[in-house]
């Protein structure tokens, strides 16, 4: 722990002033009663200053896992507290990405432990490292308050907000629902089995019914799901607010296409060269959340990617498209000319229709 | 600065019920307090009222509208301003009245416009003055009446206001977002009645750590900051060339006289030995100085047989227009008084019907005294040592007057042999604010300070 912090509030501010005033006058007239308020006022400051500082020293705050969150939600720090003695008005504060927030204890009674979940407003999308807690104390009267802060140890992840899109970016599908990859029966033919009611007599072995004596139908494998490949543009230099814009662009088409049975694959190149995540949603969000502005130009870093773009729908999203001449879909900040753009809250259309 | 003001705009809440509550009771009892002096004893009642009123008026109309409740709140405290401005033209050596009327209303209008928690703090801060104000008007533990319920409502107003700061700072603690604002969260509530045993309990550890500082609490010389609280318009009569009036034996003179138990008989020309009786326990003055200190009244330099008798009736004229009243000391004076001259603050509440002599410590140097006016032996005489003065200090005593700040420092003063034979000290005293009617109007009584600063040589 360190060591508390004592500063006097307004309030505590006012009864010293007050008390010195007094004992002037009460010098002045020599009045006892007037010394006694003035004694009084006093014991105000010092009293409060004990309760003030009793109630930082007693208390034990552990922070737990904090769930990820989203853009414009809510961080619910999971701070465990607990008291050797009884305390009350004691306040947490944590600080996240420049969000505060406090939490209100009246009471924490002696000996138990309870949860007092810190909740502030979340900031902005990324990774944020909660380094300390700070307890604050106004004593029971609130004529000091103290502070001090505990180490805590959380990463506070805020992902990208979304939204549902109505069409993906063109090149994927052809304009108007039919992006929704085709559940169609492939050409690989992957056994045989016997007929059912309703199977195409067209898929009837005939060679292999003949020989067992008995209708046996040819069975051919499932085809795979296009993949998506979202690649996100991370050149370093750009203003953390355009890298948000552009990941909830990502996140929307992510989400979109993965509702719709696409494959995605996320792609960006960052300081440590190409990267790559391929999974479930919560998989590409996370890292959706994790993006940081720290790669190559975008056409550098498509270059470096192209290996991994092979068979795949390539999408490219960047806040800076600049001059970039490659045959891919770029989607980009309204405005910017392209075929396909979004707006600061993750919007997708095409600027054509 | 811009922080500031926001933090000014944002206001805090308005306050819960329970604490609009217990600030109204906080105010009423230092209300209460000062209204228990009979000069303000005219306004308790509709003071009192009006400010649970202003309270409850300012509870409905919290989250309105205002203005014209803050224009009418304005011109009364211009009215208040005024009244108190026309007092203090007619008396303007006399104000701490027309001050504490004036603060009174003011607390009064201000509780009709209590829209926010931080004006319920303002009001407490108000009522912190009003007592001050009670605490340097009282003489006597009645103050303790009010001190104690005011201290107990002060705690558990303070507890409600820490609790809901709390929760103000918990509900409103995020910062400013760029992104849109999340919905607040949940605001924890005190429960019900939970402050009071916090405070009660509270007021004990207060009370004691009170009183402990106040047994260590230096108490200095006087200041003199501020006017000393004298009655000065007080009319005291026609001018008697320093007779002695002792207004519960008003026959004066000699012969043996029926002891009357209201005042001692030993205060005019003569004092007759002979006369027997037992005084009332009535209090009839009560004091306050910055030190113990014996008094100098009269001083008798004939032995009759059956009594004394003051055979020098030589007294000299000290006039001022303006308080405080110098008084200078002639060569014909006789002291007694050796050593280091300090300051001494000797302030007389004066309660009964007073003869006109002033008690005081020897050598005063000024008096305050509501009157222009004042005779001042130059000497006393033989029999009667200072010292057995102050035996009688319960008894009448001088009207209001004031001793004042002395010179002659360090003077070697004469000695005068007494009538047996002993060297006694021996001063300017008595000092002899002439005033006809002795008894002081009922303003007077019970508040009229009389302040006295002396060296003592």
């Amino acid at each position: 722990m360190r060591t508390p912090s004592l500063r006097p509030t307004p309030e505590g501010l006012a009864c010293l002033v007050l008390a010195g005033f007094l004992f002037l006058l009460a010098t002045n007239l020599m009045a006892g009663w007037l010394f006694f308020l003035v004694a009084f006022l006093v014991a105000l400051l010092l009293v409060g200053g004990v309760t003030a500082l009793r109630g930082v020293r007693h208390l034990r705050v552990e922070v737990g896992p904090v769930p990820p969150t989203v853009e414009g939600g809510m961080v619910a720090l999971p701070v465990l507290v607990q008291s050797s003695r009884t305390l009350r008005f004691v306040r947490l504060a944590a600080v996240v990405g420049g969000q505060r927030g406090e939490t209100f204890l009246p009471v924490v009674e002696r000996g138990t432990k309870r949860q007092s979940p810190v909740r502030l407003a979340a900031p902005a999308r990324g990774v944020y490292a909660l380094g300390e807690l700070r307890l604050i104390s106004p004593g029971l009267i609130g004529m000091f308050r103290v502070e001090r802060r505990l180490p805590a140890r959380a990463e506070v992840v805020v992902r990208p907000r979304y939204q549902m899109l109505a069409d993906l970016p063109g090149g994927v599908s052809n304009n108007g629902g039919a992006e929704v990859p085709q559940h169609r029966r492939g050409t690989e033919l992957f056994g045989i089995r016997e007929y059912l009611p309703g199977d195409p007599a067209r898929h009837i072995h005939w060679r292999s019914s003949a020989r067992h004596r008995r209708l046996l139908v040819k069975e051919f494998e499932e085809p795979a799901a296009p993949i998506l490949a979202l690649v996100v543009d991370a050149e370093r230099g750009q203003p953390p607010a355009d890298l948000d814009v552009a990941a909830r662009a990502a996140a929307s088409i992510a989400w979109t296409a993965l509702q719709r049975g696409w494959q995605v694959t996320l792609l960006w190149c960052g300081a440590d060269g190409p990267a790559t995540v391929r999974g479930d949603w919560e998989q590409l969000w996370d890292a959706l959340a994790r993006l940081r502005a720290d790669g190559p130009p975008l056409s550098q870093a498509l270059g470096r990617l192209n290996a991994h773009l092979r068979e795949t729908v390539p999408v490219v999203v960047s806040s800076r498209p600049g001059s970039l001449r490659l045959p891919v879909v770029l989607v980009a900040p309204a405005g910017s000319a392209t075929a396909w753009e979004y707006d600061r809250d993750g919007a997708v259309r095409c600027a054509a229709s | 600065m811009r922080r500031f003001l926001t933090r000014i705009r944002r206001g805090g809440d308005e306050g819960s019920p329970a604490l609009r509550v217990w600030t109204a009771l906080t105010v009423l009892v230092s209300v209460f307090a000062i209204t228990a002096h009979e000069d303000f004893g005219a306004l308790r009642f509709s003071i009192a009222g009006l400010v649970a009123l202003g309270f409850l008026f300012s509870w409905i109309r919290r989250r309105r509208n205002n203005t014209w409740v803050k224009l009418l709140l304005t011109a009364g405290c211009l009215w208040a301003a005024w009244v108190f401005l026309q007092a203090l033209s007619q008396d303007p050596y006399h104000t701490s009245i027309p001050l504490t009327i004036f603060l009174l209303w003011l607390q009064t209008l201000h509780s009709f416009d209590l829209p926010r928690r931080r004006d319920l703090l303002f009001s407490v801060l108000t009522s912190v003055v009003l007592m001050a104000v009670a605490a340097a008007f009282t003489v006597d533990m009645a103050f303790g009446a009010f001190f104690l319920p005011y201290a107990l409502a002060a705690c558990v107003t303070l507890v409600y206001n820490t609790a809901e700061a709390g929760m103000a700072a918990a509900a409103g603690g995020g910062s400013a977002a760029s992104d849109p604002a999340p919905a607040a969260p949940p605001r924890p509530a005190l429960q019900r009645g939970e402050a009071v045993p916090i405070a009660a309990a509270l007021l004990g550890a207060l009370l004691a750590v009170a009183g402990l500082v106040f047994l260590f609490t230096p108490r200095l010389s006087g200041l003199f900051i501020t006017t000393l609280p004298f009655t000065p318009t007080i009319s005291i009569g026609e001018r008697l060339q320093g007779g002695i009036i002792n207004p519960a034996y008003p026959q004066g003179g000699d012969g043996t006289q029926v002891f009357n138990p209201n005042g001692y008989f030993g205060f005019g020309p003569n004092v007759d030995l002979r006369v027997r009786g037992r005084l009332n326990d009535r209090v009839v003055m009560r004091v306050r100085t910055t030190e113990r200190r014996n008094w100098r009244g009269l001083v008798f330099d004939v032995y009759t047989g059956t009594g004394w008798r003051i055979d020098d009736h030589r007294v000299r004229l000290h006039t001022a227009a303006v308080p405080p009243i110098e008084l200078v000391h002639g060569r014909d004076d006789v002291y007694a008084y050796r050593g280091r001259a300090r300051r001494l603050v000797q302030t007389f509440y004066i309660q009964q019907d007073q003869p006109n002599v002033a008690f005081a410590v020897p050598r005063a140097e000024q008096i305050y005294l509501p009157g222009d006016h004042v005779y001042v032996d130059r000497y006393g005489v033989s029999g009667v040592h200072p010292g057995a003065l102050p035996a009688i200090a319960a008894e009448p005593a001088a009207p209001r007057r004031r001793a004042g700040a002395a010179a002659h420092r360090g003077r070697r003063h004469p000695l005068r042999r007494g009538t047996r034979g002993e060297p006694l000290p021996v001063d300017a005293v008595p000092l002899r604010p002439d005033h006809r009617s002795a008894a002081p109007p009922r303003r007077c009584r019970g508040l009229l300070p009389v302040c006295g600063a002396a060296r003592l040589l």
